[in-house]
């Protein structure tokens, strides 16, 4: 299962896209905020029997809670402290970059402005999942 | 306002140098000579004296003789040894120099050392240096002697030099009287031994016949108990630790570093001897050599040409000693079958066995002859010359043909001299040597020359006394030298007390303040000199000559003479020719007008001189006139003593005048300053702060008066007190213009308010400062536009920012989905459809490259100054790397001269040749592929970077348009591009202080041009 944190809706179809045409065969979960992210994984560490992402995609600029806090958060909890994470973002800002790097992420992909650009996500994400996901 | 004492100091302590400095910086107080500022004027004279003199000078003063010296003297006190007594500073020599010194100032007569030996600390040794001193008095105005000033004289290569010739002279004699290889060699290690300070130590190896091994035949030095050179070496092969058969099969010296090894004697002041010339020695001007000599370097020395020269002159001399020890035991075995009684000493030419005796002096004096900067003669008993040197030559005029065959007596002897050498010659025959000397010899052209001789005489085989061998060295450079350095002492003696009495008088026209007392003083004195009777001053005042001060006139003669005109008198003509006139009978002189002649003559004045009193400048203020009750005019020397009375009474008459004349400028100065809105004051030399305008009063509430560190901390804001303190004490110490911001208390207001503080040195005719002069002007208000301003600007670009930034993202959806919905859906839309989402997609294009380019304008200013300079190159590379479609497509083709770093940040170099190129690119000639140069010139201040084209111009009225945000020449459907690139370069150009311009001309192409400060 792949966690996605995505306020806008475009991009979230662009992602879907992505993982389509990579032909990963993966639950894609969606959370439309900051703050529902937190709490999922609050959730995650209370409820054992709940099953653990394989990956997170992450976009920093969400409401109510930034994807660092997010991010960070999740380094602390118990379940979830080592799972792979890839930003997406349209920052491109060296601090954002560095700020994501000192979390530890595998990827910082700047969402780029024309679609064939935006596919190769799914190649990315593909490389970092298990071979039978 | 300054006092006379800040201006003594200024003045005295004004002397450039290092040592000018750290006297200046050096607390005084703290030595028994007292705080600079109360030193005896005559002190103060002669440190000022001393620190103008490019020659070495030190002074001693006060009870410890606290030492002080100039810029000359360091390298042999270094700068440590101010102000420490002299006994101390130097410690290595005062037991030879202190007892002079206290001599000349208990006795107060001057004295001279000669070549005082000193080891000068270079770090790794100690150098060897010889130094003259002469010692002068520093009398004060009572006479007393307040110190002493003393001249150093550098006379070491002179002493060197003489202790090597005396080491070679000393080895040539007394190899002379040698006649066995074995007694040569003994003779040369005596030699050397008794002149250890130039030679160390030496060891004499001989070859033996077949040239395989060397013997040692001689040691000579101090070597440590353990020591033992080897005696037996392979001259086959070397073996440590000296090079002897290199040196012996190549004939050619080696240095060798001596300065790991144990047990070799010491040098100069007991130093380790660092090096060692390995010599071969040579006889008879054969080779293979006779043997090797290894000689101790002096390690006071540096082992220079001269050095190295004067090894080899030992070694050859060496050479010559063992020839002709060879040649002398041959002659032995020879002349032994018919061994008589030895003859007794011929006194003629004739009575010279002839072939051997040229044959062994030639050998001899063959070796040192040629390279000696003496002149060396053989004579024989009679003093008729058998050999005559190149350095005779060239000494004495006459050439070795000319002077062979006559007597020394009638070439070089003057008529005065006879006895002498009459007396020399007798010596020589009873087998004596004469020690150098100091005479006079004639040149052929009759001058009379400075010389040094010494002579001794030559011996043949049979200890005979054949003759004599003279060296004669010419000293008149040393004579000049010491006649120079004697006048330099009596002219700075001189000038020294001519510069303490003008002192004298000033210091008092200071103190009293009066001026028709001092200018009394001096027809007091000049009267007491000159024996005159009366005399007076006349000031000339807009035409006329008026006495400002008389002696010995009554008041009848004061008012026919009071105000006199020029032309009347003989003062008048004084002033006129602008040289003494002097009436040696005042009733038989044509020069005066009836009326004042007799008012003259009735005062008792037979005869009289006047001096025109004439500025340095050459200004005429008036005469200085003495007189006389009998018919005379003064001697000589009285009139010198005038001279320097009438200089001195010009000097202060006109200094009197700039006082008045400051104190009238002072009163016009503050009249205006306090008109001023601004707060203006002026500060004295020091840096005191001695007045304020009435705005200064008004804004701080302060009363005129005292002005100290707790009033400043009352007026100035503690965050700036120190950074401003600092920098005003900079800008007085180095006498540069002052500037910087602080806040002051604003008593009204009760708050702080900005204020610029500006202040520039005054300078006095010396060049030094006098003064400063200073304004502060209320920048509060600027200030604080300033800081708004500063604050809108950022809000702005921030906002710039975020809204070109948070306007990519709804962009990029538009384009992404602009691209789907064709790829998607493109079968099914009609061709109005896709004309009108290929509009949608390219206007989106161009906002995104608008976002991008206008997202770039806003972060210039987002760097912080850069700390290094960039490299012009790599910035240049960049951006042709980021160009390589554009230029591959457009087939163009970029050159560029050697470029120079440039002080900016290289993000923003390579923005700059990215827009510029990028845009000699864009606008290319149609007919032409694009050719670009960037080059780079110096001009004011600025390095100017060019970017030329070949491509489409501008035209003229559109130069500065461009440089516009959003400003563009040409519609999008021609050129793309969004306007901000040269409006980038602009902002990135200005940032720095630099401008950007560009030289076009339409169709032909464009020069564009950015400057960037140094």
């Amino acid at each position: 299962m792949i966690l996605l944190v995505e306020d806008n809706r475009a991009d979230v179809f662009l992602v879907r896209e992505a993982i389509q045409a990579a032909g990963i065969q993966a639950e894609l979960e969606i959370l439309a905020d900051g703050e529902k992210a937190i709490q999922y994984f609050e959730r995650l560490d209370a409820d054992a029997s709940r099953k653990c992402p394989a990956l997170m995609i992450l976009d920093i600029n969400l409401p109510k809670r930034p994807g660092n806090e997010v991010l960070a958060y999740m380094r602390r909890t118990n379940r979830c402290r080592d799972t792979a994470v890839v930003v997406v973002t349209s920052s491109d800002s060296e601090r954002d970059r560095q700020e994501m790097a000192r979390l530890g992420i595998k990827e910082y992909f700047r969402k780029p402005s024309d679609f064939e650009s935006f596919m190769k996500l799914g190649d990315i994400l593909k490389d970092l999942l298990p071979p039978r996901a | 306002m300054i006092t006379g004492q800040n201006k003594a100091r200024s003045d005295f302590l004004s002397g450039a140098g290092e040592m000018g400095a750290r006297i200046r910086a050096c607390d005084w107080s703290r030595t028994p000579l007292g705080p600079a500022e109360q030193w005896p004027p005559e002190l103060k004279t002669s440190v000022s004296l001393m620190l103008a003199s490019p020659h070495p000078m030190w002074i001693g003063s006060g009870p410890e003789m606290t030492l002080l010296y100039n810029d000359a003297c360091l390298p042999v006190l270094g700068a440590a040894a101010l102000a420490k007594p002299a006994a101390e500073a130097w410690a290595g020599i005062w037991d030879v120099c202190g007892p002079p010194a206290g001599k000349v100032l208990d006795s107060g007569e001057a004295a001279t050392l000669d070549g005082v030996r000193l080891l000068l600390d270079r770090g790794a040794y100690q150098e060897e240096a010889f130094y003259s001193f002469s010692y002068s008095p520093i009398r004060g105005d009572s006479g007393q002697v307040c110190g002493l000033l003393c001249l150093a004289t550098d006379v070491t290569p002179k002493l060197v030099n003489a202790r090597r010739l005396a080491t070679l002279s000393e080895l040539a004699s007394r190899c002379l009287a040698e006649k066995t290889v074995a007694g040569a060699c003994a003779a040369a290690a005596q030699a050397l031994r008794n002149n250890a300070g130039e030679v160390p130590f030496a060891l004499l190896y001989l070859a033996g016949a077949e040239g395989r091994e060397a013997r040692l035949v001689q040691a000579a030095g101090d070597f440590a108990p353990d020591f033992a050179p080897v005696s037996q070496v392979s001259l086959e092969e070397d073996s440590p630790p000296w090079p002897l058969a290199a040196v012996y099969r190549s004939a050619q010296r080696r240095i060798v570093d001596a300065s790991g090894m144990e047990g070799l004697p010491r040098g100069a002041a007991g130093q380790p001897v660092r090096e060692a010339v390995v010599l071969p020695v040579i006889s008879g001007g054969g080779r293979p050599p006779c043997g090797v000599l290894v000689a101790g370097v002096n390690p006071g020395r540096p082992l220079d040409a001269d050095h190295l020269a004067f090894f080899d002159l030992l070694a050859a001399q060496v050479g010559a000693a063992v020839h002709s020890a060879r040649a002398g035991e041959q002659e032995q075995c020879r002349a032994a079958p018919e061994a008589g009684p030895p003859q007794s000493p011929s006194l003629g030419a004739e009575g010279v066995s002839k072939h051997q005796q040229p044959e062994r002096a030639s050998l001899l004096l063959g070796a040192i002859v040629d390279s000696s900067h003496d002149a060396i003669i053989s004579k024989d008993l009679n003093g008729v010359v058998t050999s005559w040197n190149k350095s005779a030559e060239r000494l004495f005029g006459y050439t070795a043909e000319e002077a062979i065959g006559r007597t020394v007596m009638t070439l070089l002897i003057p008529a005065d001299r006879h006895d002498e050498e009459r007396e020399i010659l007798e010596r020589l025959r009873r087998g004596e040597r004469v020690d150098h000397f100091e005479t006079v010899r004639r040149h052929k052209d009759g001058r009379l020359l400075d010389v040094s001789v010494a002579a001794s005489p030559i011996k043949d085989a049979r200890v005979n006394i054949i003759g004599a061998s003279n060296i004669t060295r010419d000293i008149s450079d040393r004579k000049h030298a010491e006649t120079a350095i004697r006048d330099l002492n009596a002219r700075l003696t001189s000038e020294l007390a001519a510069m303490t009495r003008m002192q004298q008088l000033s210091t008092r026209l200071v103190a009293a303040g009066d001026f028709v007392r001092l200018l009394e003083d001096i027809l007091d004195a000049a009267a007491a000199i000159t024996g005159a009777d009366m005399g007076y001053i006349q000031l000339d005042e807009g035409g006329l000559l008026r006495i400002a001060c008389s002696r010995g006139f009554g008041r009848e003669f004061l008012e026919v003479f009071e105000a006199v005109r020029p032309a009347q008198t003989a003062s008048g003509a004084a002033l006129q020719r602008r040289e003494r006139v002097i009436v040696e009978d005042v009733a038989s002189s044509t020069m005066f007008d009836g009326a004042l002649r007799d008012a003259l003559l009735a005062a008792g004045a037979r005869a009289l001189q006047s001096t025109p009193l004439i500025t340095r400048s050459g200004e005429t203020l008036g005469v200085f006139s003495t007189h006389y009750r009998v018919a005379q005019g003064p001697g000589e020397r009285e009139q010198r003593l005038l001279d320097l009375l009438a200089r001195q009474a010009a000097d202060l008459i006109e200094r009197r005048r700039a006082e008045i004349a400051l104190l009238e400028s002072e009163r016009k100065f503050r009249q205006l300053a306090d008109a001023m809105p601004q707060i203006v004051w002026t500060a004295d030399a020091a840096g005191r702060p001695d007045y304020f305008n009435q705005r200064w009063y008004q804004f701080t509430g302060l009363e005129p008066g005292r002005f100290d560190r707790q009033t400043w901390e009352g007026i100035l804001h503690p965050e700036d007190f120190q950074a401003a303190a600092r920098l005003w004490a900079e800008s007085v110490e180095k006498g540069e213009p002052f500037r910087a911001q602080t806040r002051l208390w604003d008593r009204a207001e009760r708050r702080w308010r900005w204020f610029i503080s500006r202040a520039l040195p005054v300078r006095g005719a010396q060049g030094g400062v006098v003064k400063w002069f200073g304004t502060s002007t209320d920048i509060d208000e600027q200030k604080r536009v300033e800081a708004e301003l500063r604050r809108a600007n950022q809000d702005l670009e921030q906002f710039a920012y975020s809204v070109s930034h948070d306007l990519q993202e709804p962009l990029r959806s538009i384009k992404i989905y602009g691209e789907l919905l064709s790829r998607r859906y493109g079968g099914r839309l009609d061709g109005q459809a896709l004309e009108f989402l290929e509009y949608l997609r390219t206007g989106a294009s161009r906002m995104e490259m608008l976002l991008r380019d206008l997202l770039a304008y806003t972060q210039v200013t987002r760097l912080d100054p850069p700390e290094e300079p960039a490299d012009t190159l790599e910035s240049l590379q960049a951006s042709l790397a980021n160009l390589s479609g554009a230029i591959a497509e457009s087939g163009a083709r970029v050159t560029h001269d050697p470029l120079p770093p440039l002080r900016l940040h290289a993000t923003h170099l390579r923005q700059l040749f990215q827009n510029l190129i990028g845009n000699a690119i864009k606008y290319r000639h149609r007919d032409r592929p694009p050719r670009i140069h960037i080059s780079a010139a110096r001009e004011a201040g600025a390095w100017i970077v060019s970017v030329q084209d070949n491509g489409i111009g501008l035209p003229p009225e559109y130069k500065e348009h461009i440089f516009g945000l959003f400003k563009r020449l040409h519609c999008g459907d021609e050129y793309s591009g969004t306007g901000i690139g040269l409006a980038i370069c602009q902002r990135i150009v200005e940032r720095y202080h630099g401008r950007i311009w560009v030289e076009s001309e339409a169709g032909t192409g464009s020069v564009f041009r950015f400057s960037i400060p140094l």
